[in-house]
């Protein structure tokens, strides 16, 4: 039997999560003889259009990004968003909550114009996405679990549990019993709660929980000494894309 | 059950007994401004005068993620069992862990067998220990905090003596490592007297005697406080998660990166997380918060009692303290049986 085909693309990111991802991949399943990584950047030809499983990073934000991604759907079995920007739009979606006229000026300057972008969007608003891999960046053991999964053709996880389940687990102090702010209560899970580990709020990365209650959250970190400009920046540094935003 | 006092100032020494007389000893220690149980190794920072500790000392009896079953994928599919029988000693739990562990012991080794938690079980001995409540608490109102079983020792703190009911064999043979003669009637006294002056300092109560809850709750099932506190409920589940009284769980199945070998595994979970009641065909029977919190309220204040006849709430308030809310059982309890709903 031949080894699934893999391959990365990315789109509006840091290519931090796909850095991360390919490590974790040559260390433990390209040794371990699981996989064929086939394409990685580098423009692909068409005899290398025949993958198994392409994990896309980063969101959508330009005209020209559309046919692209569309070209990778139709020529991938499966397709797996990685990394916040990928699953949720992440803080490229920040630029949403502002004008895009402003937005363009304050990072071209004079030469907006040459740069024409739309609101930023996660990839599944384009095309239809198999799976997700959450965070900022990607969890190493969150990622490698999921592989596994789809190399056996199952979904990836749900992670629809909140960080306060493994926060809770590990019995780590809580940050809002301790007069402090954390995004947990409606974050999804996945991550080993590894912010409010080191004593660090959550802010949100892996993106929120199916139906969140942002309203208790927001009173929550209201009570817990925010105001309402830093509640704002609290819920929209990884969750300011509105499917609004696009219509 | 005999009553033997000993000295404070011999705790150290019965301690370092414990560690030199077991694999594995636990007490509670400070974390930050909480305190948890953890695994000694000299008394130094085991600090008894705590109110409640993060999570229940349920997680040496039903580890948080528990190794069943390892499995490897050869033709015959072949399983290993997992079962921990290392003896261990949980030092310093309240009255109100104690009675959460008896009620544990009726859900997982008497009226289901549950082959883990018993193997547990059986090697655990327990050594109790009294305390204050503070404005979460509210033992007072579900149960009595004199405990008269589920423990090997217990202790009362007199002052400069310590106050020990021994109940078994095992507990006799530890106290027998230190200096203490038998409890005279004054001590005994002593302690009625101290048990008295803890139940005056509750702050929080339920207003009606807990065991008619069942009563109050008939007709109460579209009441508007259900609604209420779904509205200011995330969902985020620390409620189940930190009870010591919760014993709900869900299973996975991880392979190895290896693909050929891997564990079935056990995990703390329950009724206030979304996706505990979601089905195949992505039904979920209990779809919102209000109907959730619904839920735990009849899991703690009825249910249990049709089937066990015990509450299944020791008022350690530890689900009150962790909610991001506040939301509490004794808020629902107090506005359930004060008012009524046309
Ligand atoms: S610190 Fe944050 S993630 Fe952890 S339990 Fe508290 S709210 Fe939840
Ligand atoms: S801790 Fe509070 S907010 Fe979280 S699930 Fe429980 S009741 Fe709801
Ligand atoms: S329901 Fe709350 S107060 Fe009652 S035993 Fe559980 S955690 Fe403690």
């Amino acid at each position: 039997m031949s080894k699934p085909r893999i391959a990365f693309f990315d789109f509006a990111s840091c290519e931090g999560c796909q850095l991360e991802a390919i490590n974790f991949v040559e260390e433990f399943l390209v040794l371990l003889g699981h996989v064929d990584i086939v394409q990685f950047r580098e423009a692909i030809t068409e005899a290398e259009w025949d993958i198994d499983v392409s994990f896309v990073e980063g969101s959508i934000t330009r005209e020209q990004d559309i046919p692209r991604l569309e070209e990778i759907r139709e020529n991938s079995k499966v397709v797996i968003a990685l990394g916040a920007c990928a699953c949720t739009g992440g803080v490229n979606a920040i630029k949403n909550t502002r004008p895009l006229e402003d937005v363009r000026a304050d990072v071209y300057g004079d030469k907006k114009d040459w740069f024409p972008t739309f609101p930023t969007r996660p990839i599944d608003q384009v095309i239809k996405v198999d799976g997700y891999i959450y965070g900022c960046p990607i969890d190493r053991n969150d990622f490698l679990k999921n592989v596994q999964l789809i190399l056996q053709g199952k979904k990836t996880l749900r992670h629809n549990d909140p960080v306060c389940v493994e926060c809770r687990l590990k019995e780590n102090e809580c940050l809002l019993t301790l007069g402090k702010p954390c995004m947990g209560p409606i974050t999804r899970g996945g991550c080993g709660a590894i912010d409010p580990t080191f004593g660090h709020p959550c802010t949100g990365c892996r993106g929120l929980v199916d139906d969140p209650n942002e309203n208790a959250a927001m009173d929550v970190l209201a009570e817990n000494g925010l105001t309402v400009e830093d509640i704002k920046s609290y819920m929209t540094i990884f969750n300011a894309f509105r499917p609004e935003d696009i219509q | 059950m005999k009553q033997f006092i000993f000295q404070k100032s011999r705790m150290k020494e019965l301690i370092s007994y414990l560690i030199s007389a077991y694999p594995s000893v636990y007490a509670p220690v400070p974390r930050g401004k909480h305190f948890v149980f953890d695994k000694i190794a000299d008394a130094s920072n085991v600090e008894f005068k705590y109110i409640r500790t993060i999570l229940p000392p349920k997680k040496y009896l039903m580890p948080q993620h528990e190794a069943l079953v390892n499995f490897t994928l050869t033709e015959n599919l072949e399983f290993k069992e997992e079962l921990v029988t290392d003896r261990q000693v949980i030092l310093g739990v309240r009255p109100g862990d104690i009675r959460a562990i008896k009620l544990l012991d009726d859900v997982m080794m008497n009226r289901n067998k549950d082959r883990n938690y018993i193997a547990r079980r059986e090697n655990t001995v327990i050594i109790g220990i009294d305390g204050i409540p503070d404005e979460y608490s509210y033992e007072d109102s579900v149960m009595d905090l004199k405990v008269e079983e589920g423990f090997d020792l217990f202790m009362t703190d007199l002052g400069n003596m310590i106050l020990v009911d021994v109940a078994t064999e095992e507990g006799m043979k530890i106290i027998n490592s230190i200096e203490h003669e038998p409890a005279t009637e004054r001590y005994l006294n002593l302690r009625e007297n101290i048990l008295n002056s803890q139940r005056e300092m509750f702050t929080a109560r339920i207003d009606i005697q807990a065991k008619l809850l069942p009563l109050v709750l008939e007709g109460k099932w579209n009441h508007p406080i259900w609604e209420e506190m779904g509205r200011k409920c995330l969902s985020c589940g620390q409620c189940i998660l930190v009870c010591p009284t919760c014993y709900c769980f869900n299973v996975t199945d991880d392979m190895a990166l290896s693909m050929e070998e891997g564990t079935r595994t056990r995990h703390w979970d329950g009724c206030q997380l979304a996706d505990f009641t979601l089905v195949g065909h992505g039904e979920n029977f209990r779809d919102n918060a209000a109907a959730r919190i619904r839920h735990r309220f009849h899991r703690k204040f009825k249910y249990h009692l049709d089937v066990f006849s015990e509450i299944f709430c020791t008022g350690c308030g530890r689900c009150w303290e962790t909610c991001p809310s506040e939301i509490n059982l004794v808020e629902i309890a107090n506005a359930l049986s004060s008012e009524e709903v046309e």
